[in-house]
């Protein structure tokens, strides 16, 4: 076939009309190239998959190929090319340029929820127009390093190697997706349904708020609860249900899944978290206040009164300022005491590497 | 629940103690809870003590930091679990970091043992030990490693998740946790008719047996670093 023509020169490799530049990167499909169009110099990423013809990796780039021809949106690239030979599958798609979101939520994170939020709901704008296509398709893979980033903060998906499309069922058992970020079952079974990629989207957004990475040991995101004072309590809700075990919890798609992140309001929720809070000790130092007044009105034509008065404020005082103080600290006061605190070791405590 | 402790910690017949160890204690809202730890810096790989040791120094900032509010939502192995996994994880890459920028190679073991109220968890990575003491003597989790080396090692090779166990501390139950060096030439008879419950009363006592059983190792040519922490329960 013309167009698989491998030559090689002083300037580079060049695979039919188009001279690999520099690789990109390389996943469980396969290479991904940054490419030249010799003609028309205009780049192009290139991903290619060896091995036999009808291996599986080669059988996954043709089926990628042809879902991403279905799927005519600005936010996935669009594919150019696509040509085999009896050693090698190329596809050529559109070059996306920027950082990839695991890049940017490792620079960045802890984001601020505002900003996680609302990249979630650019991430789960796209997932919802997947599992809203005709066919469905469920993409399987949701994890940062398949989002680029750009530099206006618009998000694109890549690598559609692993989405399947919806044939009447779900029904494909081969087992895929990205330790950490895929649903239970997912790695069980392989059967799996929308709220899969609603799973993985929960384990997306709980990387962004907490700079924990789902996919390292324990290969576990954290939930609701483990999350910081922080976030509001709706997306903790929302992140717990979406890691629920039980699919049924979850939300069942990405519409579902956008919908709930609307209805937060971070913002908002974290100054209503604090004025309840404040409210109880505004509410506690009213009755304070009222408590002395009377004493005060009941004692002021008597000798002791100042003295009275005084001691009965600062019995008063001590109690509420010990009920405040619990509420003030980070762990709420729930450690009381510490006690031993005993560390033997011989390590030089000025090698000053780690501590 | 944890009434007093004792603490093993012997050179040897090496030149510096690679082992580290800790052992720290808080009372909380819901209950008293400690730590016990006991890391061996890998007898034999370079800086061995300074992998154990701050091993040991990032545990301690996890267990007052970290480990209160995953308890304050109720205990529970999973969430416990999954905290430690993620510490030992950052803390593994980073000695392999350390250890790659340096060109040596740093390791070391790990045995933790939380006790909250009447439950305990054992966590395990290496051949360090841990028994629980009543009648008789009971090894908290399998001994691992062989002659070629441990299997699962912290900083050295791919991250493993440590080995776990849990059950209930009954009444009136001990325990102890020692390196592979004190281990290597006593024997677990010899530990319990020392340390057995019957045996020992208060702290003097369990000093008393530990330094004899470690004279003991001495005497019969035990030249590894030696450390342990015996744990007197109500």
């Amino acid at each position: 076939m013309a167009e698989m023509d491998i030559k090689s020169d002083g300037s580079g490799i060049e695979i039919g009309r188009y001279r690999l530049i520099r690789k990109l990167g390389e996943g469980g499909m396969g290479a991904v190239w940054l490419a030249e169009h010799t003609q028309l110099h205009t780049r192009f990423a290139m991903k290619m998959a060896m091995g036999e013809k009808d291996g599986v990796l080669r059988r996954c780039l043709r089926t990628e190929a042809e879902r991403m021809k279905l799927l005519k949106d600005r936010r996935i690239p669009y594919p150019v090319d696509f040509f085999e030979d009896e050693d090698c599958s190329v596809l050529v798609m559109e070059y996306v340029e920027g950082i990839t979101l695991e890049e940017y939520i490792r620079r960045n994170a802890p984001l601020d929820e505002e900003e996680a939020l609302a990249l979630m709901k650019k991430l789960c704008d796209i997932v919802a127009f997947l599992h809203n296509c005709r066919p469905r398709i469920l993409y399987r893979d949701i994890k940062p390093s398949n989002f680029v980033i750009s530099g206006n903060k618009e998000l694109r998906l890549l690598d559609f190697g692993t989405a399947l499309t919806d044939n009447g069922a779900f029904k494909e058992s081969q087992i895929c997706g990205t330790r950490g970020y895929a649903a239970p079952e997912q790695l069980m079974k392989g059967a799996v349904r929308a709220d899969a990629d609603v799973y993985a989207m929960a384990a997306v957004y709980s990387y962004m708020l907490s700079a924990v990475d789902p996919a390292a040991p324990p290969f576990h995101p954290l939930c609701g609860e483990e999350l910081g004072r922080m976030v509001s309590r709706s997306s903790k809700k929302l992140i717990d249900a979406c890691l629920s075990a039980d699919a049924s919890k979850r939300p069942a798609n990405g519409t579902a899944l956008l919908e709930r992140l609307d209805k937060i309001k971070p913002g908002r929720e974290i100054l209503l978290n604090a004025a309840e809070e404040h409210m109880y000790q505004i509410l506690m130092w009213a009755q304070v206040a009222v408590l002395c007044m009377l004493l005060w009105l009941r004692h002021m034509n008597t000798p002791a009164a100042g003295a009275e008065l005084f001691a009965y404020s600062a019995a008063l005082l001590s109690l509420i300022w010990g009920m405040v103080r619990d509420e003030l600290f980070h762990d709420g006061g729930f450690v009381l005491q510490r006690s031993w605190n005993i560390i033997l070791t011989e390590k030089d405590s000025n090698s000053g590497y780690f501590i | 629940m944890v009434l007093f402790y004792s603490l093993l910690y012997e050179k040897g017949g090496r030149e510096k103690n690679e082992d580290s160890i800790a052992l720290h204690r808080m009372e909380t809202r819901a209950g008293e809870l400690t730590m016990a730890l006991i890391c061996d810096g890998m007898g034999g790989e370079d800086k061995g003590e300074l992998a154990s040791g701050y091993l040991v120094e990032s545990l301690s900032v996890w267990f007052y930091d970290k480990l209160p509010p995953v308890l304050k939502n109720g205990f529970s192995r999973g969430r416990i679990r999954r905290c430690l996994q993620r510490q030992l994880f950052t803390v593994h890459e980073e000695l392999r970091r350390y250890a790659l920028e340096n060109r040596l190679r740093c390791g070391t073991t790990m045995t933790l043992l939380l006790i909250f109220n009447r439950r305990y968890l054992l966590f395990q990575s290496g051949d360090s030990m841990a028994y629980s003491l009543g009648r008789k003597i009971r090894a908290l989790a399998p001994r691992q490693g062989n002659e070629r080396g441990v299997d699962r090692c912290i900083g050295i090779g791919s991250f493993k998740a440590p080995h776990m166990s849990s059950g209930r501390a009954m009444k009136g139950m001990c325990f102890l946790l020692h390196s592979d060096g004190f281990g290597e030439k006593i024997k677990p008879k010899d530990m319990l008719n020392a340390l057995g419950r019957e045996r020992i009363r208060q702290r003097e006592d369990a000093d008393r047996a530990l330094r004899a059983l470690a004279k003991a190792g001495v005497r019969r040519g035990c030249t590894d670093n030696m450390s342990a922490i015996y744990l007197g329960c109500s």
